[in-house]
This record gives C-alpha cells, sequence and structure tokens, in this order.
C-alpha cells in the first residue's frame, strides 16, 4: 500500500439518504445553509423537496439558482461566493450535475481562502473551515466529474479551462438518493456504466496506486455488477446504483497518482471539442489491452472471482490476466458498439500530426516524473487507437 | 434500512517503511500544528520508538509542548483527564500518539474532552453523541498490527471505578492522519504478532458479516484478509527484513477503516468482556473466541463466509472446496490455523493458562453481554450461547 490516501467525503446512499442531511448540518453546529443549485434541478422539483427537508429544521437557508452552462466559470463562482459572504453562510449543500459541483467547490475554496483569487493557491490552505454537501442530480461532462475528490475544473476570465486541486476543496459529504437524480435515457446510463467500469480497471492499472485506493475500484465494479453481466437488468431502475459507482471509481481514479490515460483523454477532449466519455469509450479498449499487464497477481485474481467463471482458475497464471481483461473488453465493446461510439481517433478527428503534440503535451504535463515505460504507454495507446 | 449506508473514514493514510521521517514533520506543518504534545507508554519509550518520532518532530522545526508516557494499559479516565489538563497548562495545539491501543484509543479521549470542553467522558459515551468541536490536529502512529485504532472512530476505554469499558462512537474521534511503519514494530515478540494479526482478521471478519457492512467497508475487509493470509506466516518466521510486518500493519489499517464504517458484533463483545475479567489485551482472546462466534452465526452468514473463504486460502484449496462446504472450512480453517500457528510459538499461553476458568465464565458472559457490538451482530447473542462458547474453549472444542 505504501503511499498517501485520503477520502474525506462521507458517501451517504439510499432511499433515506436525503432525510438524513439535517442531521449532518445539526453534527456540524451550523445553523447558516448555502443551497446552490442549477435550473434543471428547479424544473425537475429537486430542489424542492432538499427545501422541504431542510425547513424542518431550525437553519436559515440561502438559495443561489445557477443556469446551466456548459462548463463552470470564474464569473460564476465569484457571484455565487459574494452571496455566500454576504448571507454569512456556513455550510454549502449543492444538488445539481458536474458544473455546478464545480461551482460549489470554488466558492469553498474562496470561502476557506477568504478570497476569489483561487487559481494556485488551493493546496495551501490548511484549514477546512466550510463543509460542503454534494447532492448530485446528474452526470453530464465525465472531463469534470469530482464527487468524492478535491478536483475542480473552472473557466478563467480567458475562457481558459483551470484545475484546482487541494485537500479543501474536497466535499465533506456526497448524497445519493434515487429520488434527486435525474432521469435519463438508458444510452446514457450505458455510457455511464463504461465510464465507472473503465475508470476502475484504469485505477486498478496503475503502477502508484494505493491499496486504500484499489478498494473503491472494486466496490465499484460490485455495484455495477448487475448492470454488467445481466442484460434483463433495467437500468432506468438503478439510476443511483450506477451514480454510487461513479463516485466510488472516480475516487480510486483520482487516488492513482499518475494516471497518464486521463491526461491523455482529457487533453484530446478538449483540443477537439468532444465529450470527455465519448474519447474514453474510444480509447478504454486499446488501455485495456496495453495495460493488462500491469495488474498484479492478486488483482487478476480478485477480478476472477468477481466475474465468477470457475472456469477462469484452471488457466495458466500467464494467460489469466489476457483472460479476465478479455472479459471486460468484451462488455465495454459490446455497450460502446450499441451506442454507435466510434472504435478509432481518427474517426474523431485526430490525426497523426495531433498524435505528436498531444504526446509532448501530455507528456510534458506528467514530467518529471514520467517514466520511459509511461511515454512509451502513451505513444503505443495513442497510435494504435488512430 | 437495509437499502441504505453510509460509509466514512476521513483519515490520511500514509503508508510505507521509513515514512515517519519522510512525512511525520510535513504533515504536521500541513495541518498548521505549532505546538504538539506527544502521548506514549513506557512500552515505547523502552524500545526507542518515541525517540523516532521525538526526533522527527524535532527536526521538522515543531515545537513539543509536552511529553506523557505514563499512559497504563487499556487506559483509564483519570489518564485522560491529567493529559487533557497538561495540554491546556502547555498551550499545546495539536496530538501526536505513538502506541498500542490504549495509547491511541487514549489520545483520542483527549482530543474529545478537550474539543468538547467536556469534565465527564461517561456523558459521551454511545453511539454520534458529539456535535462537531474545534478542530484539534491528530496523528497516530501504531506500533502493533491489530486493533486498527489508528484509522478508527471508536474509542473503548476503561473506567476503573465502576470495573467496565466505556465505548464512544463518533466522526469527531478521526485522526487527520495515521503513519503506518514497520520500523515502529520491528522489534514486537512473535505472539503479540499473532495475537494482532488474528485481531485485525477480526475486524475484518466481523466487518463483512455484521449488519451495517456496506460495499466498501466489505471491500476493504476483503483486501486485509488477502494481506494477512500472504504476510503472517512469513512475518512470524522472522528475519531483518521487516517487510511482511510492513503488510500485517497496513492489511490491521485496512480492517481498522471497515469496522469503523460498518462497526463489529459479538467477537468484541466477548473478547472485551475477557479483557476486562481476565486483566488481559483484548487481543489476545481474539485467536479463540472467532472461529466459535463464527460457527454460532453461521446460519446468518453462510454465503459470506463462502465469499470470504477466497481471500483466506490458496486459491487451489478454494476451488477444490465444494460450495456446500465453503462457510463451514473458512470458519475451521481459522481455528485449525490459529492452533497451528500458536503452537509454534514458544511458551504462548492458552485462555485458560491466562486465567479463564468455570469460575469467571459467568462473570465475563455479564459484560459480554453488556457490550454494545452485540447488537450489530447478524445473529441475536444470549448469555447461554456465550456461555457455551466459552465452555467450548475451556474444553478445546470448536
Amino acid at each position: 500500500m505504501s503511499g498517501q490516501f485520503c477520502n474525506k467525503a462521507k458517501i451517504m446512499v439510499g432511499d433515506e439518504a436525503l432525510e438524513r442531511i439535517s442531521f449532518e448540518i445539526y453534527n456540524c453546529n451550523c445553523t447558516r445553509i448555502f443551497i446552490i443549485v442549477d435550473t434543471q434541478s428547479v424544473s425537475t422539483g429537486a430542489s424542492k423537496m432538499l427545501e422541504r427537508i431542510i425547513n424542518y429544521t431550525d437553519v436559515t437557508v440561502t438559495y443561489v439558482k445557477l443556469r446551466v452552462k456548459k462548463y463552470a466559470t470564474i464569473d460564476d463562482a465569484v457571484l455565487a461566493h459574494k452571496i455566500f459572504r454576504d448571507s454569512k453562510c456556513e455550510f454549502i449543500i449543492c444538488l445539481g450535475g458536474d458544473v455546478v459541483t464545480n461551482i460549489a467547490m470554488a466558492v469553498k475554496l474562496m470561502a476557506n481562502l477568504g478570497s476569489t483569487n483561487i487559481f494556485g493557491s488551493s493546496n495551501y490552505v490548511a484549514e477546512d473551515k466550510i463543509p460542503l454537501m454534494l447532492v448530485p442530480t446528474n452526470v453530464n461532462n465525465f472531463n469534470n466529474v469530482n464527487f468524492g475528490v478535491g478536483r475542480a475544473v473552472i473557466f478563467d476570465e480567458n475562457n481558459v479551462s483551470r484545475t484546482l486541486t487541494g485537500r479543501t476543496l474536497a466535499p465533506n459529504h456526497i448524497v445519493i438518493d434515487k429520488r434527486m437524480i435525474i432521469k435519463v435515457k438508458n444510452y446514457v446510463q450505458d455510457i455511464r456504466v463504461v465510464m465507472a467500469v473503465g475508470m476502475s480497471l484504469i485505477a486498478l492499472m496503475e503502477e502508484e496506486t494505493p491499496l486504500s485506493a484499489k478498494v473503491f475500484s472494486f466496490a465499484a465494479l460490485d455495484i455495477a455488477r448487475d448492470q454488467l453481466f445481466d442484460e434483463k437488468v433495467n437500468l432506468k431502475k438503478y439510476p443511483d446504483k450506477i451514480i454510487n459507482a461513479i463516485v466510488n471509481a472516480n475516487i480510486a481514479y483520482s487516488g492513482s497518482y499518475l494516471n497518464v490515460f486521463a491526461e491523455v483523454v482529457a487533453n484530446i477532449a478538449e483540443r477537439k471539442n468532444l465529450q470527455y466519455y465519448h474519447v474514453f469509450a474510444c480509447m478504454i479498449d486499446r488501455q485495456l489491452a496495453i495495460a493488462a499487464n500491469r495488474l498484479d497477481d492478486v488483482d487478476v485474481s480478485t477480478l476472477g472471482i468477481y466475474i465468477g467463471d470457475e472456469g477462469f482458475f484452471c488457466l495458466p497464471n500467464n494467460e489469466r490476466r489476457i483472460y479476465v481483461i478479455g472479459v471486460f473488453r468484451c462488455i465495454l465493446s459490446k455497450i460502446n458498439q450499441n451506442l454507435g461510439l466510434t472504435k478509432t481517433l481518427t474517426e474523431l478527428g485526430v490525426t497523426p500530426d495531433d498524435a505528436e503534440s498531444i504526446i509532448n503535451e501530455v507528456v510534458a504535463q506528467i514530467s518529471p516524473r514520467a517514466s520511459e515505460t509511461q511515454i512509451a504507454n502513451v505513444k503505443e495507446l495513442i497510435n494504435y487507437t488512430l | 434500512m437495509k437499502d441504505y449506508f453510509e460509509f466514512y473514514n476521513p483519515v490520511s493514510l500514509i503508508a510505507g517503511q521509513k515514512c515517519v521521517q519522510s512525512h511525520l514533520a510535513a504533515e504536521l506543518k500541513l495541518l498548521g500544528c505549532k505546538r504538539v504534545i506527544v502521548l506514549s507508554d513506557n512500552y515505547c519509550n523502552d524500545n526507542g520508538q518515541l525517540k523516532i518520532v521525538r526526533d522527527n518532530i524535532n527536526a521538522g522545526g515543531i515545537n513539543i509542548g509536552g511529553v506523557y508516557i505514563d499512559i497504563p494499559f487499556n487506559g483509564n479516565l483519570v489518564v485522560v483527564k491529567r493529559i487533557a489538563d497538561l495540554c491546556r497548562i502547555n498551550s499545546c495545539d495539536s496530538i501526536v500518539a505513538v502506541g498500542g491501543s490504549s495509547v491511541l484509543e487514549t489520545a483520542k479521549c483527549v482530543k474529545i474532552v478537550l474539543t468538547q470542553n467536556a469534565h465527564n467522558l461517561d456523558e459521551l459515551q454511545g453511539y454520534d453523541t458529539v456535535r462537531s468541536g474545534y478542530k484539534m490536529p491528530m496523528i497516530l502512529l501504531p506500533v502493533m498490527c491489530g486493533s486498527g485504532s489508528e484509522v478508527s472512530n471508536v474509542s473503548v476505554i476503561r473506567d476503573r471505578i465502576h470495573n467496565n469499558k466505556i465505548e464512544i462512537v463518533t466522526s469527531e474521534l478521526f485522526p487527520n492522519a495515521s503513519l503506518i511503519d514497520s520500523q515502529l514494530i520491528a522489534n514486537l515478540s512473535k505472539d503479540r504478532v499473532l495475537d494482532s494479526a488474528f485481531d485485525a482478521l477480526a475486524n475484518a471478519i466481523e466487518s463483512v458479516c455484521c449488519l451495517q457492512h456496506n460495499p466498501i467497508s466489505t471491500r476493504y475487509a476483503y483486501m486485509a484478509i488477502m494481506i494477512i493470509r500472504d504476510n503472517l506466516e512469513k512475518a512470524l518466521k522472522g528475519g531483518k527484513n521487516t517487510i511482511n510486518l510492513q503488510k500485517l500493519m497496513e492489511a490491521a489499517s485496512l480492517a481498522g477503516v471497515a469496522q469503523s464504517s460498518s462497526m463489529l458484533g459479538s467477537v468484541h463483545s466477548i473478547c472485551h468482556g475477557i479483557s476486562i475479567i481476565l486483566d488481559v489485551n483484548h487481543a489476545t482472546a481474539v485467536g479463540e473466541v472467532l472461529p466459535r462466534v463464527l460457527k454460532y452465526n453461521i446460519e446468518s452468514s453462510k454465503e459470506m463466509y463462502g465469499k470470504m473463504l477466497f481471500y483466506i486460502l490458496p486459491e487451489s484449496e478454494y476451488v477444490s472446496t465444494p460450495k456446500e462446504k465453503r462457510a463451514e472450512v473458512f470458519y475451521t480453517f481459522l481455528h485449525d490455523w490459529y492452533m497451528q500457528l500458536k503452537r509454534g510459538i514458544k511458551d504462548m499461553k492458552t485462555l485458560a493458562e491466562h486465567g479463564l476458568s468455570v469460575d469467571n465464565i459467568d462473570e465475563i458472559t455479564g459484560k459480554a453481554l453488556m457490550d454494545g457490538a452485540n447488537l450489530t451482530n447478524p445473529r441475536h447473542i444470549d448469555d447461554n450461547a456465550i456461555k457455551l462458547i466459552l465452555t467450548n474453549i475451556l474444553e478445546g472444542k470448536l
């Protein structure tokens, strides 16, 4: 396990999760609550339900309703922080998808810092003074998925994407309640399954992932198990399970320090203005094939028992890795095929010229800790997926 | 209730050989600590662990506002009060504790007395009775590989006046960070290694079977069981290489994370009873109690035992065990394994040799029945069941 891992968030999952919010607020000794919601949550009635529950307690509530944009911007964060500060709030609840979540995290950071100048400073804040509770309703743009981790993506005044990281950004609570999750079509659920499973496996394959982060990979796979192996499962019935799997996978994904794959996917998505999940789904099969040999024996064996195929144990050691990863590759490829997602980067508009600069930028991003093998892997991944 | 779960463990878990040197001072600085009280016991003072910790705090340029090493076995309320007063007098803003579970749990109680400004810990006992107080950074460094106290939200401390144990469960007890470093455990005797490892194993197994288990704590537990399987025998064989001890310490922490989320069951309630009456370490009792309680719980936990067998047995043996036999093989294996390892350690006493006898079974049963851990045991347990388990231990029957 050698290494460091911390997950600060209390994960609360289930039908009664929302009703427990009041207890958490009481426990934190807070009476002035700041609720930030997106307009989608208002129109679906989710914010009304949250409001009703909070109103049972003796607290003062300040609401901010944000019109959903494609990305979280610094202007929205500064505006929300001003309202937070002026109303002297002590506790932030964020209800919505990934955009509003990023803004809530930025507000938390500003409140902890006592300043709106947040770019580059998050790592130096020692004290986490303001509790942040996330109540996810949706996951759209997986580039910004940050439930459970201290990472937010905010677009600055020049419309440049800036990543904030640090302990004092991380949420203190994540409340996953089926009633809050916005109903989406089955294909969106399918994409979420691909993301949850893909992120979990990638985290297991990264060389420096601590054991305690790997735990979240396996937990995500356990939660998504029915969706993966039982075709009769109606995904619409279990939106909370899938979001829960994504939260767990995301914690594991972010716990793998040098997640080169994540950097490559983010780079291409931004460069070509594509959805993160689209690039992820296109590249995941090749990455699993390349990185399969990095899985350690114990994880291979654990995945073997997970897929529940007794035949796995008859295989010689050297074939097990390929077999077990092969099972996951088959499932994910089938989902991708049904979704009609492309299989090559060329189809997404990436050219060999792009490949060269992607490699350079990603290597620069992860340097100086990038090893020769990692650089070779980036090259292999991009060239093969082209 | 079955459709709801919570998982919470905000402790920054830092593990690796010599991580005390590389991380302790940095972590204290990150937490904004300026004046630290260091808590430990005579064992760590005599064996050099305390020195390692003090040297590294000093090297980081952080003031040590006080050192307290007279923490007795199982701690007690008087000592907690004494240390809290020392912190107040010396204006300490943070706690570093190095030791076994007695030291670590005393440290947690000190923290809660200070942050809640409490005078009587009695008032705080129970589950989640404490609201968030002011923040007092705390870093824990275990010198054992068993209780998982360094990552848990539980503190069990002795009330000598009432000859009882007070149990406090609240998220306010979580330390900010735990440093898991085998240089602090290198000279641990073999019997302590075995008992500690079985204590960790019991934490992991109960967190899978008990009523508050959840998908995340279950995976923590599986991981802990596997690491103990792969490292316990090698660690007992000894040698200068402490890598297996490092792994066992990590497993204990993972099991501690699991149990702090899912709580424990009757293995622990019975062990607490034994610990109070025989005045032995709680871990001393676990190896003999664990398989017998698992046998008692089998009807409600059969499927889980079958799953856990994969993580405790060598793979080939698991595959060749018929599905319907797996649960039974699970607890039988644990019993046989413990006895076999125990026989390999010179002069290691049985519970009977520690004083368990027909004369004190009733008294132990009384203490065990009062323990809150029974509430989350997967099967209701009564005095007859506990007496039968203790009698079987005396008679050497599973």
